[in-house]
């Protein structure tokens, strides 16, 4: 975590916003608040791809993620076939500023090297300084070394041949042009690469191998771009270093994976770097015989250029080129790169001895030092083989770093160790939870079910255990010989007579007892064969006694005596000739009845149950009437409340009404204050409503009347001046409910009539069929009809609240031809007489009131 | 659908104007002298916070967790007061 903690900490708000939308997922600024939140979220997205890519899909997915179209890629995937990928993969790394934060690297494993990388930024750094030393991780702190180890990866797979040609050309090269390739790519790749370190650190093992093959890719492609070819062993030394540290990372968790997954990876970078790295590998060259066999390892190692590339297919030869900057000697570095070729075995062995060198390989300069650097990235390869590859790797890394920074590696190695199966864990633990919760709620749920079922039914047989119990024991009547053994004679009795005696008088006692509940039991159940009646006469009890054989009847007196001293209910009443009186004597007795009927028990049960029956629908039938009153009360009281609500509405109204009248009148002081109670209701009253009230009660609304006026018509709504001598009054009347033929001369009427002062009006005429009530009339001169506008307008007529508007002469005489010509004033008293036959016509006397 | 709270029920009702972080649902008294000590002292503020995180749910919660300390539930009452918030007012 250290280390991703560094390295997320130099991504710049940029980078892990391209970072962030590498995974597809568009972010929002990032600022300083939102920084820890993105972080977070592309930790989980590279978590996530490393998952996916885990099944196999290294490849794609490496390129899917850190495709960000680097220039490099297109370079990269021109010479590459499946490096290509990772090329591209890297490549976009190695485009983006040095400050990217952990990339998605797929190879988790070597995303460990996040933290690697900033040492192998200060391995870098060194390198630079050194020569075209790789691991020179001065930079900064990741980029550099990313690019540079992402330029080195890219280039494995160049032909051997080539590399072995330039091999020499390269070691004298990359003291200098070299290292300002490196430098070069290392800003290119650096970042991008550092940060899929990181990320792969995060990752699994399976991210490492990714890497390494991304970083294969990016050393080949650097190879095609032209680069130096030590440069590219360089770099992709230096990126395997790194990814072998990422692999340090990955083995605490997985190793054993990890190993497996990073040998194949590493051998493949390491065929393919070695070619490019020829040059460097003059160790590495070894490196990558060492696959083929150690020794040839060895002596490549010795070899400054020699180095064949077939043998640098060893991955370890480049990361023996990164060792080199700890001036590690090329034997070592040989020897590592062998033992990383070759078999697990073997390969850790000459890891450990790389590692061992590496460890020792202090940053040294490189210039030149091929050999050393082959070693290194001998035991740097070795790493990628497994744990001790990577720890190795780690090793010379650290070994690097310590030589400029701290070294951080262990922190985050350590770190890599505690967050990966804390990671693991969290999600598995979640769905664990979830499981173990569903699981808990769908038993709980079964349980309670069966659990409360369970629980009814044993309540119902109870209860009906019980009933039946209590139906039986009544039905078994009581226990008479119990009684009777204890009687209230006492010790007096027992000693009076003989036990014999006192045995027939039980006996009697007995006999009566369950005659008399079968006669009773009999009786109550409806079989009225016998006896009649429910008691026996002491008669016929004698009879029956006798029947049986009891010779009792001399102790039928002392039997009844007995029953009648005890206290207790022996099963026979005595009934005297009063039924109701107790019985005190003897003598008194009468009958003889059973108090405990023995009546079978169907018979018991039935009466039982209609019993029961009858008493619950009584109690049902109380209840509904008690219902049913309180629904009928309800009922009225909300009828009673609707209706004082409709009334007071209805007050309210009218108030209102009254109100604003009020108020018209005191801004007007010749309207009249009251208001006409038919005015109030009409205006209250819909028309329609208003119909059927007169249907029912005649017409007494209509009353064709002036009723006053609703404001004064002062200058605010009337002109100011009359503009025209023609009006039109509108509202004067309603055309659905005028009835008869000639009501329109009403109408001329009683506009007539509020205007009996004026005498210049000449021609009126009703639009009968206009729906607002409009009536239009022509004055002698504008004066007139101005006087005629004050009279009118804003006045109640019938209920209707009447508005004039003047009206242009011309279109005037256009409607109303007939009136070009008039110019006799009209009179209303013309037109009473006619009004007069009119009010004939109309069905209410109001209306002639109204017109009088 | 779990039910909302009083709180988120007032918050949500109005345009939160100038009201204090604490009038958030799931923010109390602690997490808001948490949210104020960040700078985040008025209810706006963190709104932006919600907004520049572009209404992402799982990133305003790890932001919350992240600045407050906020539990899960704390998270959800906070996050489902703005969203709905967001859509009405925004």
């Amino acid at each position: 975590m250290f280390r991703v903690k560094m390295a997320a900490v130099q991504l710049t708000d940029r980078d892990l916003f391209s970072e962030l939308k590498r995974h597809g997922f568009t972010p929002g600024p990032v600022t300083e608040n939102t920084r820890p939140v993105y972080l977070k979220k592309l930790k989980k997205l590279q978590e996530e791809l490393q998952r996916g890519t885990r099944s196999g899909k290294n490849r794609n997915s490496g390129s899917i993620n850190t495709n960000s179209g680097s220039s490099n890629t297109a370079a990269g995937g021109a010479g590459l076939g499946d490096r290509p990928a990772s090329n591209d993969v890297t490549h976009p790394r190695t485009g983006r500023s040095p400050g990217s934060p952990c990339e998605k690297r797929t190879d988790g494993g070597s995303k460990v090297v996040l933290g690697f990388s900033s040492d192998e930024s200060d391995v870098e750094v060194t390198q630079n300084k050194e020569g075209p030393r790789h691991s020179g991780r001065r930079f900064r702190g990741s980029s550099h070394i990313l690019q540079l180890l992402q330029q080195q990866q890219p280039r494995p797979t160049e032909t051997t041949t080539a590399n072995v040609t330039k091999s020499h050309s390269v070691s004298s090269d990359i003291s200098t042009s070299s290292f300002g390739v490196l430098v070069g790519r290392r800003s290119v790749s650096g970042s991008p690469w550092w940060s899929d370190r990181g990320n792969s650190r995060v990752g699994s093992s399976h991210a490492k191998e990714t890497e390494e093959e991304e970083e294969g890719g990016d050393y080949d492609e650097d190879h095609t771009d032209g680069d130096s070819v030590a440069l590219n062993g360089s770099r992709g030394s230096y990126t395997l270093n790194s990814s072998k540290l990422g692999g340090d990372y990955s083995d605490s968790e997985d190793e054993e994976v990890v190993s497996t997954k990073e040998r194949q990876h590493d051998r493949r970078l390491n065929s393919r770097r070695s070619q490019p790295k020829s040059p460097y590998k003059s160790g590495r060259g070894a490196e990558s015989g060492r696959e083929k066999t150690r020794g040839g390892v060895i002596k490549a190692n010795d070899k400054a250029c020699a180095r064949s590339l077939d043998i640098m297919e060893d991955r370890g030869g480049q990361e023996g080129e990164r060792k080199t900057d700890q001036g590690e000697s090329v034997l070592p570095g040989g020897l590592r790169n062998c033992g990383f070729t070759g078999r697990s075995g073997p390969v850790s062995a000459v890891m450990r001895e790389s590692g061992e060198q590496g460890s020792n390989c202090s940053p040294t300069a490189f210039n030149n030092n091929h050999v050393s650097r082959g070693d290194c990235g001998g035991s740097s390869s070795r790493f990628s083989s497994g744990t001790n590859p990577k720890f190795y790797t780690y090793n010379s890394l650290s070994a690097t770093y310590r030589s400029n920074h701290s070294n951080h590696a262990a922190g985050n190695h350590a770190y890599l160790a505690t967050t990966q199966p804390r990671k693991l864990a969290v999600p598995e633990e979640e769905l664990l939870q979830q499981f173990k919760r569903d699981e808990v709620s769908a038993t709980g749920g079964f349980s309670a079910h069966y659990l409360s079922m369970f629980l009814l039914t044993a309540a119902c047989l109870f209860f009906m255990l019980l009933g039946l119990m209590y139906l039986r024991m009544r039905g078994a009547g009581s226990e008479v010989e119990v009684v009777t053994k204890n009687h209230p004679f006492g010790i007096e009795f027992d000693d009076a007579h003989v036990g014999k005696d006192k045995d027939i008088i039980l006996k009697v006692l007995l006999q009566l007892h369950e005659h008399l509940a079968e006669i009773a039991g009999d009786h109550d159940c409806g079989v009225h064969n016998h006896h009649p009646n429910r008691s026996l006469s002491l008669a016929e009890a004698s009879d029956y006694l006798m029947l049986h054989g009891t010779d009792l009847e001399q102790n039928v007196a002392s039997a009844l005596e007995w029953i009648m001293r005890t206290g207790e209910d022996v099963g026979i009443r005595l009934i005297g000739n009063d039924s109701e009186d107790p019985v005190t004597d003897i003598s008194e007795v009468m009958r003889l009845e059973s108090t405990h009927p023995k009546m079978s028990f169907i018979c018991r049960f039935c009466r039982a149950f209609l019993t029961v029956i009858h008493r619950v629908v009584l109690s049902i039938a109380a209840a509904v009437v008690v219902c049913g009153v309180l629904y009928y009360m309800m009922y009225r009281w909300r009828k009673e409340k609707e209706e004082t609500r409709q009334m007071y509405d209805m007050v309210e109204r009218i108030i209102d009404v009254l109100r604003s009248h009020s108020e018209a009148c005191q801004e007007s002081g010749d309207l009249q204050p009251y208001l006409p109670i038919p005015h109030v209701r009409d205006s209250l009253v819909q028309p329609q409503d208003r119909t059927k009230i007169k249907k029912g009660l005649g017409q007494p609304f209509r009353s064709k009347k002036w009723q006053g006026e609703a404001f004064r018509p002062d200058r605010r709504n009337s002109p100011p001046n009359s503009l025209t001598p023609c009006l039109k009054i509108r509202n004067m009347f309603d055309p659905v409910m005028e009835v008869g033929e000639n009501w329109h001369l009403a109408i001329h009427k009683a506009i007539l009539e509020k205007c009996s002062d004026n005498d210049g009006i000449v021609h009126i005429a009703v639009d009968k069929n206009s729906r607002e009530g409009c009536v239009y009339m022509k004055c002698l001169s504008a004066e007139h009809s101005g006087k005629a506008f004050k009279a009118l307008h804003g006045s109640w007529f019938d209920g209707k609240l009447v508005t004039v508007k003047y009206l242009r002469l011309d279109r005037y005489h256009q409607r109303f031809p007939q009136a070009l010509g008039c110019s006799t004033p009209l009179k209303p008293s013309g037109k009473h007489v006619h009004t007069t036959t009119l009010l004939r016509h109309r069905s209410s006397a109001g209306n002639a009131q109204g017109f009088s | 659908m779990s039910s909302t709270s009083q709180k988120h029920k007032e918050f949500v009702a109005e345009p939160m104007g100038e009201k204090p972080v604490m009038a958030l649902a799931g923010i109390g008294e602690v997490l808001g002298k948490r949210l104020e000590d960040k700078g985040f002292d008025k209810a706006y503020v963190v709104l932006g916070q919600f907004l520049v995180l572009k209404k992402d749910e799982e990133l305003f919660r790890d932001w919350l967790k992240d600045t407050c300390g906020a539990n899960v539930k704390q998270q959800g009452d906070c996050h489902g007061c703005l969203r709905e918030w967001c859509d009405s007012f925004l």
